[in-house]
Parts: structure tokens; sequence; C-alpha cells
């Protein structure tokens, strides 16, 4: 049976998104459901280890073009991968090592960015501010489930 | 305005009991109608559209911060529309007069949603008999809305309702009309009632006047 939306905050295994606008301000972050049985950090770790990462990627897209930029950082055995919109709008993978394949990141971070225009599209939405949306919540859950739980 | 409708062509006298089987034939000829009158007219990107009128509710909204007021501006708005619309209504589609309720309502859900804003819209009926529903899914002006909580009084589509009211009002209708279900508020469906208040008599200028 499917658990309802939200048990993934009680759940063992779990791969945290940020996704980071302009100012580092952080519109969307969410605990996603993931295929690791590994511990996850504390909740107060995962926003340090998330602007530290910020730093790193900032380096990065310096010297790179793609949006993709695959693995930025790497906090104990958790790296964090990264993708980078046109709009410099950052999106951060935090997740156990070895356990989400480079392509499965990638196409789900183009996924993620496909509904992020979406939200963007809503003339009620205001850039660079939190997404509120229940409906893109949903959908980013459910893109996780579909990519990261093999 | 109602001066230069063509008269109807001229029909045999229908026996008794012949207007139901009549009025299905009207219904599946208005849609073909709106059809063909849809393929005849210009096109606009529908994305640009939804933004376009996006951008001016949410400017309506932070200029006059009272949603009831911007439920008003929307619908004047759309009277606006309306009563020039409904030439173009006229003369792309070439209906002939209609003769009674039913056939406006159906002029209105079959031809004018669909030549305007490619919508494949019915007629609901209700008890009252001066009364229809226009109710249609998939509404291109509310594509990728998503109405925030404080807005949930907000008829994100009155302009629709306005320009309703407008059109009829160029043909001697004088209607109310409400946005009485909405996509964007959860419904299954859109529906926009129409009520008729009263028929106007065509004013016709004297030379002296």
């Amino acid at each position: 049976p499917d658990p309802p939306f939200g048990s993934g905050r009680n759940s063992p295994t779990m791969v945290y998104l940020a996704m980071v606008a302009k100012g580092d301000v952080v519109i969307y972050e969410a605990k996603l459901p993931g295929p690791s049985t590994t511990k996850n950090p504390p909740e107060n770790q995962l926003q340090f280890i998330v602007h530290q990462a910020l730093d790193s990627l900032d380096q990065k897209i310096k010297s790179n073009s793609h949006m993709y930029l695959k693995e930025v950082d790497r906090f104990n055995n958790m790296p964090v991968s990264a993708f980078v919109t046109a709009g410099h709008v950052k999106f951060l993978l935090l997740y156990h090592a070895g356990t989400l394949e480079d392509g499965a990141i990638k196409q789900f971070f183009t996924e993620l960015y496909k509904n992020y225009v979406k939200v963007c599209m809503n003339p009620f939405y205001l850039k660079n501010t939190p997404i509120s949306s229940a409906i893109f919540a949903d959908r980013i859950y459910m893109l996780a489930r579909n990519y990261f739980l093999r | 305005p109602a001066s230069h409708l063509l008269p109807p062509p001229h029909q045999p006298p229908l026996p008794l009991g012949a207007a139901p089987a009549v009025w299905k034939m009207s219904l599946a000829k208005m849609a073909r109608l709106g059809d063909a009158t849809f393929e005849k007219m210009d096109k606009v990107n529908s994305e640009l559209l939804a933004m376009t009128y996006g951008a001016m509710v949410t400017t309506l909204i932070k200029d006059f911060q009272d949603i009831k007021t911007v439920n008003e501006e929307l619908e004047k708005m759309g009277h606006n529309i309306g009563v020039r619309l409904i030439d173009e209504f006229l003369a792309k589609s070439g209906i002939t007069q209609c003769r009674n309720l039913k056939d406006t309502a159906h002029s209105i859900a079959k031809i004018g949603f669909k030549m305007f804003l490619g919508i494949n819209a019915e007629v609901a009926w209700s008890s009252n008999p001066r009364q229809f529903s226009i109710e249609f899914k998939g509404n291109p002006l509310i594509e990728f809305v998503e109405l925030p909580e404080e807005y949930k009084d907000l008829d994100y589509s009155n302009i629709l309702c306005g320009v309703i009211r407008g059109a009829l009002s160029m043909v001697q209708m004088v209607v109310t009309t409400h946005l009485q279900r909405s996509e964007l508020k959860g419904d299954p469906l859109t529906e926009i009632q129409v009520t008729l208040q009263k028929v106007n008599a065509e004013k016709v200028k004297g030379d002296d006047d």
C-alpha cells in the first residue's frame, strides 16, 4: 500500500531536496522517499549541509556551463548533487552515497525543473518566494518515488 | 444591431410533436457551425492569452485590494468586450436569428465559446425556464493558475460572465450572469449561470429623431 504523503518525514530512508533562489532564499525543501536504509542526519544539520554546498556550487557554476552539475560537495558519506536553472535557481539533492544513479538524479532534476516552470507560470506566484502549492509538493513526491525507489 | 440579421430561411410548417426532432438537428447543426467558424478564426497562442489575463487579474487585485471589487471590474471589462464581440460573432458565424431562449443558449455554448475560446461547452437547464447554464471543462484562461487561499472568493473567469451579458444586451436581451462553479475552486467543471431578466422591444429610429 502506498504510504500517505508526509510519511516520508518519519520513514527511515530519505533524500533531501532544497530549492534555492536568488539571495540564498530557500523556496522549497522536502524530505523525499529514497532507497537507502542508512539513518538520516539530524534536522538541524540538513540546512547547514545544504548551505555549505551552495558555496562549492557557486565555485563550480563559474567554470561549468551545464545545468546539471552532478556532485558539488560531500558531507561525511552523503554527496550533494546540484542543478542550476536558466534563471539561476539552484536545486540541491542530498542523499546517501551509492544509493542513487546519476541518470536517475538527472532525470529527476529535469522533471523538477518542468514543474518549477509551471509554478512560475501561475500569475499568483511571486518570484523568489516559498512555494506553498500542495499540487507541486505531491508531484515532487511522486517524481521521487518514480526515480529513486527501484 | 439586430437589423442586419437575415430573415430565417423558409421552413415548411411542422406537424405537432415534430419539435424535438427538429430541435436535435438544430443542435448538431449549431455544433458543426461552431467548429467551422472556429476553423476560420485567427488563432493566438493560448499560453500568451492565459499569462496576459493572469497578469491583468493580479494587477487588478494589487490596485483594488478588495476581491469583490475585482470581480465587478472583471465583469465590467467583459461587458465592454461583449458589446463589441457580438458583431464579430454574428458576422463570422453567419447564424440566423434565434427563435427562442433555447436557441440563444445553444448558440452561445456551441458557437460562441467554440469560435472564441476553442471550448466545447454544454447547456444545462433548471426548473426556471428563463435560466440556463453554460458548462465546460478546460478553460484556456486558467491554464497554470492555482488560486491561493486568501483569494478563494475571486471569480477568476468573471470576464466571461460580462462578455455574455454585454453581447446579449446588444440583441435586446437583458440578462444577469453569475459564475456558479469553477474548476479553480475545486469543482469538476466551470458553470456560468445566465438568467433572462427581460427582452427589450427593438427601437426603430423614426425620421424625425
